[in-house]
């Protein structure tokens, strides 16, 4: 079987309020672009906390897409786009943390040099509520379908297309998150 | 002397729990392993539900051991039908568990407790000094998902198992093709044990009642009686009449003990010191080679149990996967019935027990799931009591540390047991 050129990761816990954004955001992605999430250069994965197995899901892909929740202090629903170095940088101050995160995972994989998709981007959204039970917070809900729209466009660019795109609505937030090392930054919620 | 001791959040356990040592005029007052994660209430609605979803939503209860709760949940539920699985059937779910065993026990070894036996905060700092020892870890550990993503489908949360064996046979040619990788993985887990032998396990132990299935024909894991260090053998259906769970305020996990509320060990530890007769060649060679002598009640050492259970399941595998040869239906046919069925198997943490109860037409009318990690927290606990005394005499740092990695030893599960850790050493008042 021919191998996916990229692959497509929700992660995150639906049970915890915003923490379930990461996954929302690849369901309703796949619902509304089934012309692109469905072709065979295309995998899609809903992983939820895969820990350590996050290495097998990007196996042979050539670029990934992970998509996830940040703790982004007080203002929910903001996107970002980190490509793969402040994807690394990321992890520096998050090695004390419990559990196996995207951060934990991804600084393993380089430490060992494990082999990691050529490219690989998280689209992340800003979140602050994660309460056990919890529907996501009405600014990270109010922020999905820009996300979606914006998950479709890194997924076009990706694989070289350009066709399909729907208009790109004007004026949308979109940051790099600030450097890391700023206490106060966002942290990746996966594995909490 | 440590005052306060407070671990808001165990690293490198699998769920949310704290842990109190209270303190007072220089000695240890209180201790609690308290479980904050929240109860799942999986008994409760698994209520009404058709048995055939049992194993699929049992599986959700842990990301880690997924295939035990769906192993533990089909024979207790062929119990309460009467029914048994064809001998095929068995033997694709003893390989499924093999696994699940490798998955699970690479993980722990080497990234969960072996940084704190090779001295490194995080496995990220070990990985840092030694590569090559985590790059294999990974490798090895991917073999177990494989062995789950072909019989299951997917190597979280596989689906493939129903009451009665399977939906359908994997193919024994995609089964093969995984042999060459066992047996590379069977030679790294041989090497894993000597080196496993070198690490500096702290000193300490206890006199443990172990607790575990049995069997005379192979090393426990699907199937068997339940035999007991002390109280000798029992069938699955006297466990409960043996082996009770109490629920104590500071912990949303049950705690359970035996009949004489005192706690007993389940897990590696109590599996090898009961069955080391029954291994595989070369994993008794491998216990021989590190002149393993039982009984081991160094809770520490479970990882050097761990170790020896890996070159087990790899030795295994190879050999069922040679033996599979299916024939005819995957599945027995079922027929409906009143009944009551209790069943165990060996989950990598220890022995994981479910009974249902179910109405004429199959639904479940009452379930009941004791997790190894709930069964072992007294024990956790009781292995504290044993340990603070020497705490006291440590600075703070130092004393957090020694109790976690204690803890941690026990690989303890909080998301199954919720039905766990922050360490907290405060003055008792």
């Amino acid at each position: 079987m021919k191998q996916p050129k990229l692959v497509v990761i929700g992660l995150g816990q639906e049970v915890r309020g915003d923490d379930g954004a990461g996954i929302r955001i690849v369901r309703d992605w796949r619902a509304k672009f089934p012309c692109t999430s469905e072709i065979p250069e295309v995998r899609v994965e809903i992983s939820g906390l895969p820990g350590l197995d996050l290495l097998s899901l990007m196996e042979e892909a050539q670029a990934a897409i992970l998509v996830d929740a940040v703790h982004e202090g007080s203002v929910p629903g903001r996107l970002y786009e980190l490509n793969d170095e402040q994807v690394s940088a990321f992890s520096e101050g998050a090695q004390s943390a419990h559990g196996w995160g995207i951060a934990e995972t991804l600084a393993l994989a380089k430490t060992i040099q494990h082999k990691l998709p050529k490219r690989l981007a998280i689209l992340a959204i800003g979140s602050n509520h994660f309460d056990l039970g919890a529907n996501l917070s009405p600014q990270v809900e109010g922020a999905i379908p820009r996300a979606v729209e914006h998950l479709q466009e890194m997924v076009l660019e990706i694989l070289g297309k350009t066709s399909g795109l729907e208009e790109y609505e004007v004026g949308v937030v979109l940051q790099i998150r600030p450097t890391p090392q700023v206490p106060g930054n966002p942290t990746l919620l996966i594995g909490k | 002397m440590p005052e306060t001791i407070y671990v808001r959040s165990m690293a490198r356990v699998e769920g949310e729990g704290a842990l109190y040592i209270g303190v007072k005029e220089g000695s240890v007052k209180e201790i609690r392993v308290d479980i904050y994660e929240p109860p799942r209430f999986f008994e409760g609605f698994l209520r009404g539900r058709y048995l055939q979803d049992v194993p699929d939503l049992t599986a959700r209860i842990c990301g880690i051991c997924p295939v035990a709760y769906q192993m533990s949940a089909v024979r207790a539920l062929e119990k309460a039908l009467g029914i048994s699985v064809s001998a095929q059937a068995r033997l694709l779910r003893n390989l499924m568990y093999c696994g699940e065993w490798i998955e699970s026990h690479v993980l722990h070894i080497f990234i969960l407790q072996g940084p704190d036996l090779t001295g490194h905060e995080s496995a990220l700092q070990l990985a840092a000094a030694a590569p090559e020892v985590v790059k294999n870890a990974l490798r090895t550990k991917k073999i177990g998902n494989h062995i789950l993503k072909i019989i299951g489908g997917r190597s979280v949360h596989p689906v493939n198992v129903c009451v009665g064996g399977w939906y359908g046979w994997p193919e024994a040619s995609e089964l093969r093709g995984l042999i060459p990788e066992l047996e590379w993985g069977l030679e790294q887990a041989m090497l894993s044990v000597p080196w496993a032998a070198t690490l500096p396990f702290p000193d300490f132990n206890v006199d443990y009642e172990f607790v575990a299935l049995t069997r005379p024909d192979e090393y426990a894991i699907l199937d068997g009686d339940i035999l007991s260090s002390r109280e000798g053998r029992l069938s699955e259906e006297e466990y409960e009449a043996n082996y009770l769970e109490k629920h104590l305020r500071h912990s949303n996990a049950l705690h359970s003990s035996n009949k004489h509320g005192q706690p007993y060990l389940v897990g590696p530890l109590a599996r090898l010191n009961l069955n080391l007769d029954q291994l595989g060649p070369n994993a008794k060679k491998a216990a021989e080679g590190i002149n393993l002598a039982l009984p081991l009640g160094n809770p520490y050492k479970a990882l050097l149990a761990r170790a020896i259970e890996t070159v087990e399941a790899f030795e295994r595998a190879i050999r069922l996967i040679k033996e599979y040869s299916p024939v005819g239906s995957p599945a027995a046919e079922l027929q409906l019935k009143t009944g009551l069925g209790a069943a165990a198997t060996e989950a990598p943490r220890g022995l994981l027990y479910h009974h249902y109860s179910i109405d004429d037409k199959g639904f479940v009318k009452d379930a009941k799931i004791v997790p190894p990690t709930a069964q072992n927290l007294g024990r956790m606990e009781a292995d504290l009591w044993q340990l603070a005394p020497s705490l006291l005499a440590m600075q703070h740092a130092e004393a957090t540390l020694k109790a976690e990695h204690l803890l941690r030893s026990y690989d303890p599960c909080i998301s199954c047991a919720t039905h766990f850790l922050n360490l907290k050493v405060y003055e008792a008042t």
